[in-house]
């Protein structure tokens, strides 16, 4: 039965619509006028520009994400209630975060303009800024802040998984200090079973276009948005490059995630480098750990204070008549834009939050489905696979699905082929969300239960499904903000039959009007937060019930 | 009715609001959705599927879909079309003949607009542009191409290295020796780029973009294609008050964007009616009135004598747009000196 739903699951969420992308893509890469020629692939793989930092970004951003996550986690060990703090970060929509980082530290942004009411010695914004409204490192800097949270989030559900406390005390008791017990013993352990999520973040960076259209450099742009500007230029020769660069983007992508999967592996080597080591085990002096201590605790506020302060600045500019630079305020506040738009928001907000909630619960009961498909042959390695629709550029994936499906995209349809769609981008994240928790789940509560004398599936339902509530709401919560935030998929597939918060908010900031983009961004945001904090309020809770029954159990 | 658009501006979209309530009137069930860029509707017409009935296009987007076959020819059923003023250049788009297959709707000029002081004249030779890059360091820029205001930007400046010799571009690119007379815009830019903002390293991804900059101090010049928008910006509170029109070059180059209507319509005989709605004296006043949307008329100026056209403006000394072949030609030379 669960063999058969996770056939079921995977030819209609991933074979279905990764197997048309590609199609659409191959009939396309073999089309006589339009096709892929030397000539395009030789072109792109002349841009070293591009590529270069096409690269550095989806290298470095996962990478040190990875690690200032891997840095910050020992805090939510001592004190879960930080995780709060992620909330809002997890629920500002990328280009929106995007935005209100510019409005907050670009040369025109509001510390500048703080700066020059204060000294008046910046009558211009300053030139050669290092956070400039165009650069490949802006783009890294929002890509790290944004998967920061998620990760944080992964490994915070990891944590709960693993016994911490007690590895730590134990090294301890063998003079590690607490700090090298979490980089030497509870890192690597870590850094395997964010092997997955990695990947995700990973793709994410190597293919996402919004915020490098937003933020990026525009004269040596990320080959992602290249390919997503070349697809909408109807020369021969543009499309023939957008191919191309699909299929090398693709490469790449292998390429990257292959090397993740030695991630772990290539940590412990790094561990065993002998300087390295040396400094490690050498005792420190007290003062030291705690001063890292300090800057981590320090690091935190700075990350709460962030997710505040972006998003007062998108209220801000969402409430202003205009805002010219360099007043700190906008010249008046109204909230007249509000009421103007009032009239016109029921139906994008009910679309956006009946099309998320559908496909959020969807998406995390394949995902069980699939897991417990996987727990049955006791395969409790990641099915990579699973991601791959992540990988193929939205464009030829769209329009193979609309190729695929041809007749039945009729207009009374669209809504369930929206719902469809947004699935296919759910089923991956709560799968990942959820993977190390339900595959490395204790089977002696399961045979518990059934010496109790229930049944195999009555333990299932009412062991170990309770068991993983944490879990299970983590990925409904991120599967939620990941629906939200679909575009192309809910624009090409709705027919304009459903538009979303995120198609208006998308077409609005096209303009570059940033007041009325600040109140859609801000719209998009309220629904994933909600979910976010209703979560995580479940999961304190939860986890309070639960490690009072813990100690009950070991006294008792 | 799905009427596919640009919904990157609030006054377009509010002016669309308007005609929605109207068309309700008449018994039209009329919807605006909102597109990023329309381009990705077009890229659906030719390789996918669209519920398109209207569309609000011109130059490389139409130019695409007329290569594809999929625009209905309806400028002979449309009775408006009697009422646009016969001085408006409408018959070809950006240089390609138009044929029928879409119907015009509002009137594109290319302007700058400046902070006060920082041009001296109202027509913007490129010696001055050069002057005021010097004197603006780092203050400069303009769209880049192939976005179609970048593109124009360096039209303009081919205008204002050549002024007597226009009659040039309007004949194909292969027809002439392009590249003797692209040089001298080259050398120019060679010289431009580096005073411009970030050195030209980077430039704005789009008009609406520019406009930002220009509110926020980064730039003091923005471009667009609306000959209104020095007014219609500062009363929408995204420029402040006393910024100034200028034309780059002595004539603005000027086009028109219109209405279309797909092969694959559902219904071609309410789409029809919706675009008689759209070329009527009422709608078309609502569009210019400058306080709202402000996008010139198309219809003669005889039919717009009511007390609403105090508030319509006098059009900039127009020019036609180059032939269609100069538009990629001169993106791709720019691509491959300078991206």
């Amino acid at each position: 039965m669960v063999r058969a739903l996770s056939i079921i699951v995977m030819l209609a969420l991933i074979v279905l619509p990764v197997g048309s992308g590609l199609l659409l893509l191959l009939l396309s890469s073999f089309s006589a006028e339009s096709g892929i020629t030397s000539n395009a692939a030789h072109f792109i793989l002349r841009e070293h520009a591009t590529l270069l930092s096409t690269l550095l970004a989806a290298v470095l951003a996962p990478l040190v994400a990875c690690y200032l996550a891997l840095w910050l986690a020992p805090a939510l060990l001592k004190r879960p209630a930080l995780q709060q703090l992620l909330s809002p970060l997890l629920s500002v929509p990328h280009v929106a975060f995007a935005a209100g980082l510019m409005l907050l530290f670009s040369p025109s942004g509001w510390l500048v303009r703080l700066v020059e009411s204060i000294t008046g010695l910046l009558p211009y914004p300053p030139q050669g800024w290092p956070l400039s409204e165009k650069s490949v490192i802006t783009v890294i800097v929002v890509l790290i802040v944004k998967e920061l949270p998620f990760l944080l989030l992964m490994i915070s559900a990891q944590l709960k998984q693993l016994s911490v406390n007690s590895w730590l005390t134990q090294a301890q008791s063998y003079g590690y200090s607490e700090k090298q017990a979490w980089w030497r013993v509870v890192t690597p352990k870590l850094v395997k079973r964010l092997t997955l999520p990695m990947a995700a973040v990973i793709i994410y960076s190597l293919s996402v276009v919004d915020i490098p259209l937003l933020v990026g450099s525009n004269t040596e742009a990320l080959l992602a948005q290249r390919v997503y500007k070349w697809t909408f230029q109807f020369s021969n020769e543009s499309q023939s490059k957008a191919l191309a660069g699909a299929w090398i983007l693709m490469a790449a992508g292998a390429l990257l995630l292959l090397i993740n999967s030695q991630h772990a592996w290539l940590y412990r080597q790094w561990m065993l480098i002998k300087p390295l080591r040396k400094r490690l085990l050498t005792k420190r002096r007290l003062t030291n750990a705690s001063s890292s201590d300090r800057l981590a605790r320090g690091a935190w506020l700075l990350l709460g204070l962030l997710s505040f302060a972006i998003i007062a600045v998108l209220i801000l500019q969402s409430l202003a008549s205009s805002w010219f630079y360099p007043a700190v305020m906008p010249e008046s506040i109204s909230v007249n834009r509000w009421l103007a738009e009032l009239a016109y928001l029921t139906a994008p907000s009910l679309n956006s939050f009946w099309l998320a909630l559908a496909s959020s619960i969807l998406g995390v009961i394949c995902a069980v489905v699939l897991l417990e498909a996987q727990r049955q042959h006791h395969k409790k390695s990641l099915n990579g696979w699973l991601l791959i629709a992540l990988l193929v550029p939205q464009v030829p994936l769209v329009l193979g699905w609309q190729l695929v499906l041809g007749e039945y995209l009729d207009e009374d349809k669209s809504g369930s082929w929206v719902l469809w769609s947004h699935t296919v981008y759910t089923v991956p994240y709560a799968y990942l969300v959820l993977h190390g928790a339900y595959t490395q789940f204790d089977d002696k509560w399961l045979i518990k239960a059934q010496s109790l004398g229930y049944s195999a599936r009555q333990a299932w339902w009412k062991v170990m499904l309770p068991m993983l509530k944490a879990p299970l709401t983590t990925a409904f919560a991120i599967a939620f903000a990941v629906s939200i935030a679909q575009y192309l998929p809910t624009q090409w597939l709705g027919q304009g039959l459903t538009p979303t918060l995120t198609t208006e908010a998308v077409s609005v900031a096209s303009g570059g009007d940033w007041r009325i983009g600040s109140l859609y961004a801000l719209l998009q945001t309220l629904l994933p937060l909600i979910v976010f904090i209703g979560v995580t309020l479940l999961n304190t809770g939860l986890r309070r019930t639960h490690s009072k029954a813990k100690r009950y159990a070991e006294h008792s | 009715m799905n009427f596919y658009a640009w919904g990157g501006s609030p006054q377009v979209n509010s002016y669309l609001r308007w005609a929605q309530q109207e068309l309700e009137a008449e018994g039209i069930e009329f919807r605006h959705n909102k597109v990023a860029d329309v381009s990705e509707v077009v890229k659906q017409l030719i390789s996918g599927h669209s519920n398109a009935d209207i569309i609000w296009i011109n130059g490389e987007n139409f130019h695409a879909l007329k290569d594809a076959n999929a625009l209905l020819p309806i400028v002979d059923d449309i009775n408006a079309t009697q009422h646009i003023n016969p001085e408006l250049n409408w018959q070809t788009d950006f240089g390609e003949p138009v044929n029928g297959l879409e119907v015009p709707w509002g009137v594109g000029q290319f302007n700058l607009i400046a902070r006060p002081g920082v041009f001296g004249t109202e027509a913007v030779s490129a010696e001055e542009l050069m002057r005021a890059a010097q004197e603006y360091r780092g203050r400069i820029s303009y769209p880049k191409p192939p976005e179609f205001h970048g593109t124009t930007f360096l039209k303009s400046l081919l205008l204002s290295l050549y002024p007597e010799r226009r009659s040039v571009f309007q004949q194909p690119v292969q027809s002439i020796n392009a590249q003797e007379v692209t040089q001298p815009l080259w050398d120019y830019l060679d010289k431009l780029h580096p005073l411009l903002w970030q050195q030209g390293d980077n430039f704005p991804s789009s008009a609406g973009e520019q406009v930002s900059y220009l509110a926020n101090g980064q730039l003091m010049i923005a471009v667009s294609f609306n000959p209104n928008d020095d007014q219609t910006l500062v009363n929408q509170g995204r420029l402040p008050a006393g910024v100034k029109r200028h034309t780059l070059s002595d004539h603005a180059i000027t086009n028109t964007h219109y209405l279309a209507i797909p092969k694959t319509a559902k219904s071609v005989e309410k789409a029809k009616q919706i675009i008689e709605f759209m070329l009527s004296s009422e709608a078309q006043l609502r569009k210019a009135d400058t306080n709202r949307w402000g996008d010139p008329s198309v219809l003669k100026p005889e039919l717009l004598h009511t007390k609403e056209s105090s508030r319509q403006t006098e059009l900039l000394p127009a020019t036609d747009d180059f032939h269609v072949s100069w538009q990629s030609y001169l993106e791709q030379e720019w691509s491959a000196r300078y991206q």
